[in-house]
């Protein structure tokens, strides 16, 4: 049998870790909240954030919204978030 | 799904929420990003039309599941099957022999539901040497997925579509043209399932047999056939934006299969596409639009031009055509030569088409709202306002194409208003 070219594009699938789980609750600490761009996003977002607020006693929230809900976010909107955040909370992806 | 991971990576904790309906794009993301199983927060599907009262209901509902992925790194299990579209090979002697190497193609999971050339070495070698191209050069790329085409897979993909060698260029052209129009943003990926509409023009459809006539969106003409087919293959495999994974489309389109025309220049009383560009007549040019389907355009019963431009207008203004978002909309009118030389022989010229199209393409504030389409309109705006639909004349692309046999158009309407226009190479001598 002749050998076949393979014409997928096959991702780099590069493994990647996740990030360690250092702190057991977001009490106390600054939480980023990601608002994807699309319709009721942000209105979700906020109403989880003054839940996080409200019953896990988060310190603060810090609010971004995505610039294009179809790209990913720009690298200085993530650097900014990992600088300041223990956490991130992103949403919705509709 | 890519911004978690991304966040992650930089050492933050992350919970993405998303609706139900996108756990299939989210599995194969995570696993193509390299965390296969990255966990994610679910919750019903849709949001969109949720009131505020409800939408603090599904936080209430995601609230314990946020607050554990942000403490607890757990993968879910990765459910996704090794090949996402693989079909079962039969025990079939006959799948065996002659077949084999087709069935071998459906097993991979390579095809669009059609069998495939297969694409051997012999075969993309034989592609290859018809372009003066670097192999490994990437000329389509979705960042975001993590996908390249090179060269080399377009090449393959292009075997695989029944394409003859000389039309490598065509396809790669097209390829180009594709990436300069969707650069990084997801727009071959949603729900509207945009189709990629592949305008040839210039000395080349002669060359290579394109058909520009009759039946002009329909089967029949391989050189059509197999370029358009390329283009989609290439979107299937090498960007790896299939159905039931990163492809989104409610129900899609079968101009998905192919979707390639040439205009009828012998026909047409204006100056081509690729002119009104700025290339020569004598060049060869592709253009690339996305579009999100086909709709017929009767009208035979008048000669009057208005009557023929209100019609195709009307047609492209459709309730189904209207999505209130903030780029505007456009369209592409493949003229038939008949309203085409009608047109022109009453003195219109193509811009004045153009620019009468642009006026009448919209519907009036009252009609959006009895459809209930009136939500991004200003309150204020009075019933008998007409709302266009497109930002400019220059969303409309005009292109004529079919036989002289009747008074029919047809409008092709698309959310990405922009077009694409590349000059196509000539391909290199048979060695």
């Amino acid at each position: 049998m002749p050998q076949l070219v393979d014409p997928t594009g096959k991702a780099a699938r590069t493994q990647r870790s996740m990030a360690p789980r250092r702190l057991r609750s977001p009490g106390g600490v600054r939480v980023g909240l990601v608002d994807s761009g699309k319709r009721n996003a942000d209105r979700f977002t906020q109403a989880l954030g003054d839940l996080l607020r409200e019953r896990c006693h988060v310190a603060e929230i810090l609010v971004r919204r995505k610039p294009n809900p179809t790209l990913p976010a720009p690298p200085q909107l993530l650097e900014e978030l990992a600088g300041a955040c223990a956490f991130v909370v992103h949403g919705v992806g509709d | 799904m890519a911004d978690g991971i991304a966040l992650e990576e930089r050492g933050v904790p992350t919970a993405v929420v998303i609706t139900e309906a996108f756990c299939g794009i989210a599995d194969t993301m995570a696993r193509d990003l390299g965390v296969p199983g990255y966990p994610y927060v679910v919750i019903p599907h849709p949001i969109s039309s949720l009131t505020p009262e409800e939408l603090r209901a599904r936080a209430e509902q995601a609230l314990p599941e946020v607050v554990r992925l942000l403490s607890v790194a757990e993968r879910r299990v990765d459910r996704l099957p090794a090949e996402v579209w693989g079909n079962p090979v039969e025990e079939d002697p006959l799948l065996k022999g002659e077949l084999s190497l087709v069935e071998s193609c459906y097993a991979r999971g390579w095809t669009d539901g059609f069998p495939v050339v297969p694409p051997t070495e012999n075969l993309v070698r034989a592609f290859l040497a018809r372009v003066d191209r670097d192999p490994e050069e990437v000329i389509l790329a979705q960042e975001h997925l993590g996908r390249r085409c090179t060269v080399r897979l377009a090449a393959a993909n292009a075997v695989m579509a029944g394409c003859r060698p000389e039309s490598f260029p065509v396809v790669l052209a097209a390829l180009e043209a594709l990436q300069l129009l969707v650069g990084d943003r997801a727009v071959l990926m949603p729900q509207h399932g945009q189709a990629v509409l592949v305008i040839v023009n210039g000395p080349i459809r002669d060359q290579l047999a394109f058909n520009c006539r009759d039946n002009v969106l329909g089967p029949g003409d391989r050189t059509n056939a197999t370029v358009g087919r390329a283009v989609r293959l290439v979107i299937l495999n090498a960007l790896g934006i299939r159905p039931h994974g990163y492809d989104q489309s409610t129900q899609g389109t079968p101009a998905k299969f192919s979707f390639c025309i040439a205009e009828n220049e012998e026909e047409s009383p204006w100056e081509p596409l690729h002119v009104e560009r700025g290339f020569g007549r004598e060049e060869s040019a592709v253009t690339v639009a996305l579009a999100q389907s086909t709709l017929h355009v009767e009208q035979r019963d008048s000669k009057q031009p208005e009557h023929i431009l209100l019609s195709i207008a009307d047609s492209m203004s459709y309730a189904g055509a209207y999505f209130p978002w903030r780029f505007g909309h456009g369209s592409i009118v493949v003229m038939g030569p008949e309203h085409a030389q009608l047109l022109a022989q009453a003195g219109w010229s193509k811009r004045q088409v153009r620019e009468f199209l642009w006026e009448h393409f919209g519907r009036r504030a009252g009609e959006l709202r009895r459809l209930g389409k009136g939500g991004g309109l200003d309150p204020q705006l009075p019933e008998e306002a007409f709302v266009r639909f497109a930002p400019a004349p220059e969303a409309i692309t005009l292109v004529v194409a079919g036989a002289r046999n009747a008074g029919v158009s047809t409008v092709c309407p698309t959310f990405a208003w922009q077009t694409i226009t590349r000059r196509i190479p000539q391909a290199r001598a048979h060695e």
